[in-house]
């Protein structure tokens, strides 16, 4: 009889604890090594500004929300998400953070490919930003064309990359920007954003671009809630 | 019945009030005593209006009804302190006295040029006392003996300066000077309502302001000796200078900014221009408080549109040492549409109270000012990031001063300037990832100013420069364009109607 009321006990209680566990969430019985799955997360930058030498006034409507930006020796794209880092973005460290832009033309690809590079801006910035300064305000001037971390720069990436979907559409082209993230976003909590820069006359689509204006691609956990 | 005890405690109380009553009633009576007739016409105690035999019948109840339809005729009952005069000259009842005052009426100088008064208002030759009467009303008119040798004309006149003894109001009816302009108003040859009307105004507004600067002398000399405040004065008994008498203005201004290099500029303006209209319709005299609007025009480097309009109060609230004080507030409203200036940070509507001292002389003014302007917030979206611009508040310190050259009888040159110390708190700018502040700032101005007066009309050219500034710091990060402008300052030009 106390044999009998030992096991009913026993099964009771290994009932309860099934359920508690099923209640949390699904019970993974495989390697512990495995990344859980991911899902991507593209978002169009929002801060997008020219600065050059020739545009003086930092609210010239030619420096911003235009089809089509130049960048040149005198002439640079500054780009940044500006929520990333107030939102809870829940964003894998294990998987890349990418910038793609689109060059205009194939020639634009070309040269891109060769010459442009982003590079982490070291300043924080406004949307009324010129080549001389960084926001109209006093101590505003900065190092003419932007403060940036030149040994810091990344070139674009190569095509026989491995690489998403997003960056493998025509004239695409995407930066591997998560070094950048990992030490001034995450780590110093600076989102300064980041610097396109091209010696060679390049032309790239703006954010006036309907569906090729710049965008910022990371991942996260599938599970994440958005 | 109270019992002894309560007698005992009582008695000493008692005895108090009981010698408190006495003292009244005898001040009382002994102010009753002292009180007596009112003495109207000459400087004897009244007595002769006490006697006297009542007049039925007559060359001066003819005369009465004849100074009635004079009254009548030029329709006194619609003036202001001349409503009870035709009844008070009409139904008045007339005595006769036996015989005339004594001689010792007509001793004093002050007497005798009262008498002349009269006598020439009502056109008497000779300095007499014809007629008395109590200056209140319903009170009847004694005439003397000697009156009964003055013609017809006289005698109307007569009547008609005894009634104004009883129907002026109180504070002009015992004036015998001013009884009499009014009496010579009425019976002139060719009088007319008009005429009589503004005499009776200007007598009555003289009389007023003469009681007003009495009172003020009475306060004066009653309040206590207190070092800094002795010559405090309160507003009400300010008397009116001629700022006070004609303190509205109209008026247009122009200014053209300063920028060194406009393409720094937070609002690259060229010129702003000013229509400004402040009316003093409230308070009276020393008590005005006027209200001001003001509309601004921009230009600015390609296109033009309606500025900031401001508003504004005013109000004269004491003179201290010679100074006058003023206290002012002032409300400058963004009209421009979003895509203009509203769309920057210059965009925001601004609060400022504050106070002026300024002394005005004939051949120099000098006036401090001391104002706040609060705080307030300006929004400016560029792309697709909406910024916020946070500015903390502004004290301004401020001096003016100006030496005038009375050229000409009513204006003059006038050359001065000014100069002001500005102290912005903090102002925050936030947007997307970008935040800044921009900490305490300082901006020193300060310019000249020359003026040409001429009656109401001033026409002035001034300059107004930025001297010294926390590094960096221009009148754009004030972002108050009606009030300090934009840019290193400015050189404008103003045309203003005083009125």
């Amino acid at each position: 009889m106390t044999q009998h009321r030992f096991r009913f006990f026993s099964f009771c209680t290994m009932m309860a604890a099934t359920m508690i566990l099923s209640a949390c969430g699904p019970i993974r019985f495989g390697d512990p090594g495995e990344a859980p799955p991911a899902k991507e997360v593209v978002l169009a930058v929002d801060g997008v500004k020219l600065i050059e030498r020739d545009l003086l006034r930092g609210d010239d409507l030619r420096s911003y929300q235009q089809r089509r930006y130049t960048l040149h020796a005198n002439a640079r794209l500054l780009v940044r998400y500006e929520m990333l880092m107030e939102e809870d973005l829940g964003l894998r460290d294990d998987l890349p953070v990418r910038l793609r832009l689109f060059a205009e033309t194939a020639d634009d690809l070309q040269i891109a490919r060769n010459q442009m590079r982003a590079c982490p801006i070291t300043r924080n910035w406004m949307m009324a930003a010129t080549w001389s300064a960084a926001h109209p305000w006093r101590g505003g001037d900065w190092t003419p064309g932007a403060e940036v971390d030149w040994e810091e720069c990344v070139s674009v990436e190569a095509v026989d990359q491995p690489t998403t979907q997003l960056c493998g559409e025509a004239q695409a082209i995407c930066f591997n920007v998560s070094r950048w993230y990992r030490l001034w976003v995450r780590e110093r909590k600076e989102n300064f954003g980041l610097a396109l820069v091209s010696e060679a006359p390049v032309n790239l689509l703006g954010d006036a671009s309907p569906g090729k204006a710049p965008r910022i691609h990371w991942h996260e956990n599938a599970t994440s809630m958005r | 019945m109270e019992r002894p005890e309560q007698l005992s405690l009582q008695s000493p109380m008692s005895f108090l009030a009981k010698l408190s009553g006495f003292a009244t009633a005898t001040l009382l009576t002994m102010n009753v005593a002292l009180a007596g007739p009112t003495k109207v016409g000459n400087g004897d105690d009244g007595g002769d209006l006490e006697a006297g035999q009542r007049i039925t019948t007559g060359v001066l109840l003819e005369t009465q009804r004849e100074a009635a339809q004079l009254l009548r005729g030029l329709q006194v009952q619609g003036i202001e302190g001349l409503g009870a005069l035709l009844p008070e000259t009409e139904k008045a009842d007339l005595f006769l006295a036996e015989r005339d005052p004594s001689p010792q009426a007509l001793t004093t100088a002050e007497s005798q040029a009262e008498l002349s008064e009269v006598a020439k208002a009502i056109g008497a030759n000779e300095p007499y006392v014809y007629a008395r009467t109590f200056p209140e009303p319903h009170a009847p008119t004694r005439f003397f003996p000697k009156a009964l040798l003055l013609d017809r004309k006289n005698l109307i006149a007569l009547h008609v300066h005894e009634a104004l003894h009883r129907a002026l109001p109180v504070e002009i009816r015992e004036d015998e000077k001013a009884v009499s302009r009014i009496t010579l108003a009425i019976t002139a040859e060719g009088a007319t309502r008009d005429r009589v009307q503004e005499t009776v105004r200007k007598e009555l507004s003289q009389a007023r302001e003469a009681r007003v600067e009495t009172e003020r002398a009475q306060r004066q000399a009653q309040a206590p000796l207190v070092p800094y405040n002795a010559n405090f004065v309160s507003a009400p008994s300010l008397p009116p200078g001629p700022e006070l008498k004609s303190p509205s203005l109209f008026g247009y201004g122009f200014k053209s900014y300063i920028l060194p290099d406009p393409d720094k500029s937070l609002a690259p303006l060229r010129s702003l221009h000013s229509l400004r209209s402040f009316l003093y319709p409230f308070g009276r005299g020393s008590e005005a408080m006027g209200l001001g609007i003001e509309l601004s025009y921009l230009q600015a480097q390609e296109e033009a549109y309606l500025g900031p309009i401001g508003l504004s109060g005013r109000l004269k609230l004491l003179t201290w040492r010679g100074f006058d004080v003023d206290g002012f507030a002032a409300l400058r409203l963004h009209s421009v549409g979003s895509g203009e200036l509203k769309d920057s940070p210059m965009g925001r509507d601004i609060m400022e109270v504050g106070v002026s001292l300024k002394r005005d002389e004939k051949w120099y003014m000098v006036e401090n000012k001391l104002s706040v302007h609060g705080g307030s917030k300006a929004e400016q979206k560029i792309g697709a990031i909406n910024y916020t611009h946070d500015y903390g508040s502004i004290i301004e310190a401020g001096i003016a001063a100006a030496l005038r050259l009375p050229v000409v009888e009513d204006g003059g040159l006038e050359i001065g300037g000014s100069t002001q110390v500005l102290l912005a708190q903090n102002t925050r700018v936030k947007g997307g990832a970008f935040e800044y502040e921009t900490g305490r700032m300082r901006v020193v101005t300060a310019g000249p100013e020359v003026a040409w007066n001429q009656g109401a009309l001033r026409f002035s050219a001034n300059a107004r420069f930025v001297i010294d500034s926390t590094k960096g710091a221009s009148l754009d990060q004030l972002g108050d364009l009606m009030g300090h402008g934009v840019g290193q300052g400015s050189v404008g030009a103003g045309l203003s109607f005083k009125f």
